[in-house]
């Protein structure tokens, strides 16, 4: 009996798509979310070499970060319900690999309401502060 | 069929036996010696920073003392903070990784075992460099973490930041060699059967560590090289005058310095999650909580680093962003800590020294995170910053999560790498000290910094009513020192006199402890396939001695070999073998020593034959011998 | 194809590994993501410091770059490309021959860019703006500078695949070394997409 010849490590990773949107997505998603929302405000609209103080497009940069939040978090509500359905479909499942997909299900899960909370927190921001104001 | 009764031991220990001694002292790729170099030189560098600080409190014990003069204490306390961050609390974890990782993922090795070489000679080689500045009296001396303007030429002529901005390219090296060749060892290299979800707590700690590192180190390695570049070529980084801005040297550092502290919290924690359950008789609660808590700890921490410039003029909503995530990054770090306690409560613990140290962790960190967390707060740490309550601060984070797991695991495994207990007794004695001695020394620095004193002062007056903190700081220092030297002295001690501590002294549930104390030089006599998250609680067969074959144990004898791995579920995909012991790596960094110091004294030669030594070594590294399957 | 035992009854498995299923692919991938932190950090330097200079980039007295020479040199190195993929395939399926030309054809487009930098493009830059002139040609020299010594590193590993290559150290199944140079010039030409369109286009169109 010889090892199948295929590519196991590429069959793993190919095969669960999924699973590794739930558990990578949160992430990615909020680091995006952040360096947007800090960095349209302190080197784009703030800048000295902005040519636009305050505005992006037109747009004052209040309402940019704030539709940068709102699509953060449907990414990330995204990645939840993704990796709820991977988990609700690996309930059942005895193997060694499907409690490991389950595993890699519920991280997910994890994952992604941490992020969420970390997303949605920088709605706040905005309701208090505007624009380039310093200290 | 491979029965026990035809043990594979004899050809394995031809195999993977090296020369003792001073023959294979500058060539050995053995994962076993190559951490207990790693952790002597930490351990040394920890004494030498030690050192350094207990200098700094001598001279700051009373008010308007002149032991030393401004020059000096900036070079103190600045050697003081590159020496205990980068050579000892990175270093260290690295070491207990290299020695334990193979060993709790059921390898023989790590994936390089010469770069493993390389990169701890390299650590060494830096800690040299930077060190030499010494013998010249021209140390670094702009604060470890070295802000332009104060850092340019104009302000610093001499060649002390020359030693702080070489000796940290050059460790740099050695940092990301190290971080490649962990992350493809815990990648690649697992046992059969240990999938993800079966990884030990402090593998998952180990890999998000190194994982940060890779991508944290080219933050640092660029300033620094912008920095040499701006110095002696005249470009212009940080200078407004010519369009620079200093503020990229903050932006650029603080996203390497900002993981940094996580790279040393997460093994720490690892360290702690591995101790903890042992002693406590049961496993660690919420597994999932925690590994995840780790990952995420090590991700979020790369997007906070503008806290550490509340105080540079930046604009109000964006510090808002950074200063809410920078809250929010206490709640994986709060979760571990519930894990912790929970595990405690439901379990049975028992007060070995390890443990105490374990435990005296959880307060200093709790501690250490609630005044972070406060200074997470833009107002409150404009007020605070630059001043002595950032500095305690940053001591009970660091001295909690880098001294006391670094003290716990040397009383926890010290016996499987050295094979004998240390003293039970002292072990108790050296907490104490070292716990009470931590507290007394840097409580107080809370309360100094909200009463006005500012960090890195090499003296104050005497109206200011701070002298009996500051004494009370001094004493609790060095009755830490006393402390810590105990444990050393104890651990000297023990491999002498101690009492043999057999496989498994603890009846813990990971891999490292079915080898023998201290393991062969092949570690497994198998390599065994695992079931279970706690395979030592779970499969009595690896508590007797080497996994049999018909239950999956592979001896893989017939060469210098080891098993790779799938990523996530662990499956045998191919056997690879290792090399011997080779002198490359250290040619590797003697070459690159010259070089650095003909950039450093910017004598041409020295630095084109210092490359030229480097570039034969690498030839020689990679030279084809018979044996070596891939290239 | 080599396969060894393990010890474990019945079970015999590859000896020699290739792709990801080699400790030296993750290597070299790992080290891949290393550089690419380290040039994404330069290139949101230049950013960095662009928006802080303020509204007139490039700053008063100096040009905006020309496209000419640039141009033609992305077409050659991205071009380089395409026999070192090439070259990679056919050791898979066991080509000698096949190995040896893309490998030799990309490094010669690889040196033929890299030489236009050094000798055509650096001195017209150098006189216009040299690195100690300001922050914009000290970003200039170091974002091109540091592909370019990239792009040289490339060229020194290819010249020793390639004499590994002649020597015939390579086959269907032993060729890894060749997979990962080949993935490392690949990320060198996909950084210079970036290089191109930071160093060059964004002062014209941005």
């Amino acid at each position: 009996m010889t090892t199948d010849m295929k590519d196991i490590t590429r069959a793993e990773t190919t095969g669960s798509y999924r699973l590794w949107y739930g558990i990578l997505a949160p992430p990615i998603v909020w680091a995006c979310q952040l360096l947007l929302d800090y960095g349209l405000n302190e080197a784009v609209a703030c800048a000295p070499g902005s040519r636009t103080s305050g505005k992006f497009f037109n747009t004052s940069i209040d309402v940019v970060i704030q539709i940068v939040n709102v699509v953060a978090t449907a990414l990330a509500v995204l990645a939840l319900v993704l990796a709820f359905g991977c988990y609700r479909k690996l309930r059942a499942g005895d193997s060694t690999d499907a409690s490991r997909a389950r595993w890699m299900a519920i991280a997910g899960m994890f994952d992604s309401a941490l992020f969420l909370m970390l997303i949605l927190a920088k709605f706040l921001p905005v309701l208090f502060l505007h624009g380039c104001e310093g200290f | 069929m491979t029965t026990l009764a035809d043990r594979p031991s004899e050809r394995l220990e031809q195999l993977w036996a090296e020369e003792p001694g001073l023959g294979t002292w500058l060539s050995t790729v053995d994962h076993k010696r190559l951490a207990k170099k790693y952790l002597y030189t930490a351990i040394t560098f920890l004494i030498l920073g030690g050192i350094e600080a207990s200098v700094m409190r001598l001279q700051l014990a009373h008010s308007n003392l002149k032991l030393l003069d401004p020059e000096t204490y900036n070079q103190l306390f600045t050697m003081h903070g590159i020496t205990m961050i980068f050579l000892f609390a990175v270093p260290v974890f690295s070491g207990f990784g290299v020695y334990m990782i193979p060993l709790m993922i059921g390898s023989r090795e790590m994936a390089f075992p010469r770069l493993n070489a390389f990169t701890y000679w390299g650590f060494v080689a830096a800690g040299i460099f930077m060190y030499s500045s010494f013998l010249i009296g021209k140390a670094p001396d702009g604060g470890w973490f070295n802000y332009p303007p104060l850092t340019s030429q104009s302000f610093s002529p001499g060649p002390n930041i020359d030693f702080y901005a070489l000796g940290l390219i050059f460790l740099g090296l050695a940092s990301t060699g190290a971080a490649i060749n962990f992350i493809t060892t815990i990648l690649k290299m697992r046992a059969p059967g240990m999938t993800l979800n079966r990884m030990p707590i402090f593998v998952w700690g180990e890999l998000a560590m190194q994982v940060s590192i890779l991508f944290a180190q080219p933050a640092l390695t660029l300033a620094t090289v912008m920095l040499m570049l701006q110095r002696h070529w005249h470009w212009h980084f940080f200078d407004p005058g010519a369009g620079g801005d200093a503020l990229l040297w903050q932006h650029l550092f603080w996203i390497f310095g900002h993981p940094l502290v996580y790279i040393v919290l997460l093994p720490g924690l690892g360290i702690v999650a591995t101790i903890l359950p042992t002693f406590a008789r049961r496993p660690m609660v919420g597994y999932t909580w925690v590994v995840l808590a780790e990952m995420a700890t090590a991700f979020i921490g790369f997007g906070v680093w503008v806290h550490h410039m509340f105080a540079t003029g930046l604009p109000s909503l964006a510090l808002s962003f950074v200063s809410l995530t920078s809250f929010l990054v206490a709640i994986p770090s709060g979760i571990q800590v519930f894990a912790y306690l929970a595990t405690l409560v439901t379990g049975k613990p028992k007060l070995t020294t390890p443990m105490l140290y374990v435990l005296g962790f959880i307060l200093i960190f709790v501690i250490g995170g609630v005044s972070g967390v406060m200074t997470a707060s833009v107002p409150l740490d404009q007020t605070v910053t630059d001043s002595y309550f950032v500095v305690a601060h940053f001591h009970y984070i660091m001295g909690g999560v880098a001294l006391f797991p670094t003290l716990a695991a040397l009383y926890y495994w010290g016996p499987k790498m050295f094979g004998r207990l240390l003293d039970e007794r002292w072990g108790k004695i050296s907490f104490w000290l070292t716990f009470i001695g931590f507290n007394l020394a840097f409580f107080p620095m809370h309360i100094l910094g909200v009463i006005g004193m500012p960090r890195r002062t090499y003296t104050y007056a005497s109206h200011l009513g701070w002298d009996s903190w500051n004494l009370t700081e001094t004493i609790g220092t060095f009755i830490m020192g006393v402390g810590i030297l105990i444990t050393i002295v104890n651990l000297v001690r023990s491999t002498r006199r101690g009492e043999p501590a057999g496989n498994d002294p603890w009846d813990a549930d990971t891999l490292e402890w079915a080898t023998t104390s201290p393991p062969a030089d092949y570690d497994f006599e198998t390599i065994p396939e695992v079931r279970s998250l706690h395979p030592l609680w779970d499969q009595p067969e690896l508590k007797d001695g080497a996994q049999p074959p018909e239950l999956g144990g592979r001896p893989l004898a017939h060469g210098h070999r080891v098993l790779a791995t799938s990523l996530l579920d662990a499956k045998p995909e191919a056997v690879v073998d290792m090399p011997h012991e080779s002198l490359w790596p250290f040619f590797l960094t003697v070459g690159l020593m010259g070089f650095f110091y003909g950039a450093l004294t910017r004598i041409g030669l020295v630095a084109a034959l210092g490359g030229f030594v480097s570039l034969v070594s690498i030839v020689g590294w990679i030279w084809p011998r018979g044996q070596t399957q891939e290239m | 194809m080599d396969l060894v035992e393990t010890g474990k009854p019945g079970e015999l498995l590859p000896h020699v590994a290739s792709g990801a299923r080699s400790l030296s692919w993750w290597g070299m991938a790992l080290l891949i993501a290393t550089e690419a932190t380290l040039f994404a950090l330069l290139i949101a330097s230049y950013w960095y410091l662009r928006f802080r200079a303020g509204p007139v980039w490039p700053p008063h007295g100096i040009e905006k770059p020309s496209l000419g020479l640039p141009l033609i040199m992305s077409g050659i190195l991205w071009s380089s490309s395409i026999p070192a993929h090439w070259a990679d395939r056919a050791i898979q399926k066991g080509s000698q021959f096949r190995l040896r030309l893309g490998l030799m054809l990309s490094w010669m487009l690889g040196a033929t860019f890299l030489l236009l930098q050094i000798f055509a493009e650096y001195p017209h830059s150098l006189k216009i703006n040299p690195p100690s002139s300001g922050s914009y040609g000290t970003l200039f020299f170091s974002i091109t500078g540091l592909h370019g010594a990239h792009v040289a590193v490339g060229l020194l590993v290819s010249l020793w695949v390639q004499a590994r290559a002649w020597q015939g150290a390579f086959d269907e199944h032993r060729h890894v070394s060749v997979q990962n140079f080949v993935m490392y010039w690949h990320f060198v030409d996909i950084v210079w997409v970036f290089v191109l369109a930071t160093i060059y286009l964004s002062p014209r169109f941005l």
